[in-house]
């Protein structure tokens, strides 16, 4: 055994935890406490506001929990739901498939990037919001009108991020992988799309959020449909507490939708990828 | 370590081939505002090295030292001249040769191993062969019990090193070392040196280093090439005995001649008395 090997033993030690360690590590942090806290501080601030100013102009917690109770166990509220949710997944996973595909051919071919950057640069900019009334000129009241502007709100922040995980490849690493006989398509699968997956999981994550204001945007320009629809009329009834409760509803749905993206990507890339291996 | 270095099958089946560089010269073309700027990076370029030779390339940095070594490792084409390996003209990379870069290039997402494992992942050979193969190398440059981290949990040099291991592990006929040590502190430098020495005596590899330390290229050489701008301007043999040792360098009387000419013609001189 060589001197080194000797000092590699003594550096590196493992130890296994016990399981209850953990859930504790995992459960009970600092981190943890802080959030929590600064939530609770949150809630009681709005709801000393809500209780001097009254319902009708900010509705407390309690007023909306007392609505919560009411509107859940209706079949009204989770047809709204069931609407709402399944136009956001479908068209979030057409801006996925499409986004990405898009993204990762103009990293890999400068014509396409060159062809397409305008488009891009300009659809990134304009105000998704301004078109939806377009889209029920086009395509009438149905569903497939609330699905395209969800595409439209998603996918531009996709394609711009997997194109620039695709260029960010490190030119050093493509030169290892050909200088050890990769062949393009090994190069493509080894070298670049593992450095592009964080890029382009990230803009996932943020197409998730972004599918999910795509969704309510539309549904509050179309009127009576879905839970953009519901926070419409309860407006018009003057309904804070309706309105709020909706609210925090698509909150919900936008934060699972995130987490959803969040958890995909972390049970792909935990065993593998720096970036996600925990730092101790 | 001569244990594992002489019970390991690592040293088996390599067998270092000779390289013949024949006139390479290599021009980029710019187009810089109304200029045509051209630049001659090589200017017919030629050297033989022999088989187990370890021929050092020394010279200013911008001299087109890195060139050659992406040249050979099929990297670049030359615009003109061609060089050849055994006696096959380098057309693209093939598992003949290896290289070591200047900065590691490790796959910052793989393990050590499977760091070491990749140019062998390519060539399709099978996970168990592969992973055996690997830690044999990862063991001969003494990071066995690193084999699981990342290369960001490592130092420079034991990062190095596993670059030198991955090299190896292709069992290539020509090792290609482009400035492997330059980014290193001088410590790591040392012991890299010492470790690279002691490596190659047994294996026997041919070894194309580039550098531009002059006390690097004596102490690891058998012959030193000195470049100047776009060409080989001179040629040292360093005819010290094997093996070699930093020690006995500093106590060998023609270690400081060696120094002397390859310092002056490093600096374009002629005549070195």
């Amino acid at each position: 055994m060589s001197s080194m090997e000797a000092l590699a033993q003594t550096i590196v030690e493992r130890e296994r935890l016990s399981r209850s360690t953990v859930l504790r590590r995992s459960i009970l942090s600092r981190d943890r406490l802080i959030q929590v806290s600064f939530i609770a501080l949150i809630l009681v601030g709005w709801q000393l506001l809500g209780n001097h100013e009254g319902d009708f102009f900010l509705a407390p917690p309690t007023s909306v929990f007392r609505t919560a109770v009411d509107e859940i166990p209706t079949s009204h509220f989770w047809s709204l739901l069931g609407e709402t949710s399944k136009g956001i997944a479908l068209g979030f996973v057409i801006a996925a498939v499409l986004g990405v595909i898009i993204g990762i051919l103009m990293g890999t071919y400068r014509s396409v990037a060159t062809a397409l950057n305008p488009i891009i640069s300009a659809g990134y900019v304009i105000p998704e919001a301004a078109i939806v009334p377009l889209l029920i000129v086009w395509f009438g009241l149905g569903n497939s009108p609330r699905v395209i502007a969800v595409v439209l709100f998603a996918i531009f922040e996709i394609i711009v991020t997997a194109y620039t995980g695709v260029r960010n490849a490190d030119a050093m690493l493509n030169d290892v992988g050909r200088s050890f006989g990769a062949s393009p398509r090994q190069l493509f699968v080894k070298v670049t799309m593992p450095g592009a997956l964080p890029f382009i999981f990230a803009g996932l994550r943020i197409g998730a959020a972004r599918a999910v204001k795509g969704m309510v945007v539309a549904e509050l320009l179309f009127a009576a449909t879905g839970i953009g629809g519901a926070i419409q009329l309860s407006a018009n009834a003057f309904r804070t507490d309706r309105v709020m409760f909706y609210v925090v509803v698509v909150t919900v749905i936008g934060v699972s939708f995130s987490s959803a993206v969040q958890l995909i990507e972390r049970l792909w890339m935990r065993s593998w990828h720096e970036s996600y291996r925990q730092q101790t | 370590m001569t244990n594992l270095l002489e019970t390991a099958s690592a040293t088996d089946s390599t067998q270092g081939s000779g390289v013949v560089a024949r006139g390479l010269s290599m021009h980029y073309e710019r187009i810089v505002g109304r200029d045509r700027v051209r630049t001659r990076a090589l200017d017919d370029v030629s050297f033989d090295v022999r088989p187990q030779e370890f021929v050092s390339i020394i010279g200013p940095s911008g001299c087109g030292k890195s060139t050659v070594v992406r040249i050979a490792a099929g990297l670049q084409r030359p615009t003109s001249g061609e060089l050849l390996v055994g006696d096959q003209p380098v057309r693209g990379p093939g598992d003949d040769r290896a290289t070591v870069f200047q900065s590691p290039g490790l796959f910052p997402w793989r393990t050590v191993i499977n760091n070491v494992c990749m140019p062998l992942e390519l060539a399709g050979i099978d996970k168990k062969t592969r992973q055996a193969r690997a830690m044999e190398y990862i063991e001969l440059v003494g990071l066995a019990g690193f084999r699981d981290h990342y290369p960001r949990e490592l130092s420079g040099g034991m990062q190095q090193r596993v670059g030198l291991a991955r090299a190896l592990a292709v069992r290539p006929r020509v090792l290609l070392m482009d400035e492997p040590f330059g980014n290193l502190d001088a410590i790591s430098r040392e012991r890299m040196q010492d470790e690279l020495l002691r490596i190659w005596e047994h294996m026997k590899t041919t070894v194309i280093f580039i550098t531009h330390a002059i006390d690097e290229a004596i102490l690891l050489s058998d012959r030193v090439l000195v470049m100047g701008p776009g060409r080989i301007v001179h040629e040292v043999t360093i005819d010290l005995p094997r093996p070699r040792s930093r020690h006995d360098l500093l106590s060998d009387t023609r270690t400081l001649g060696l120094m002397r000419e390859l310092e002056a013609r490093l600096a374009g001189k002629e005549n070195v008395s």
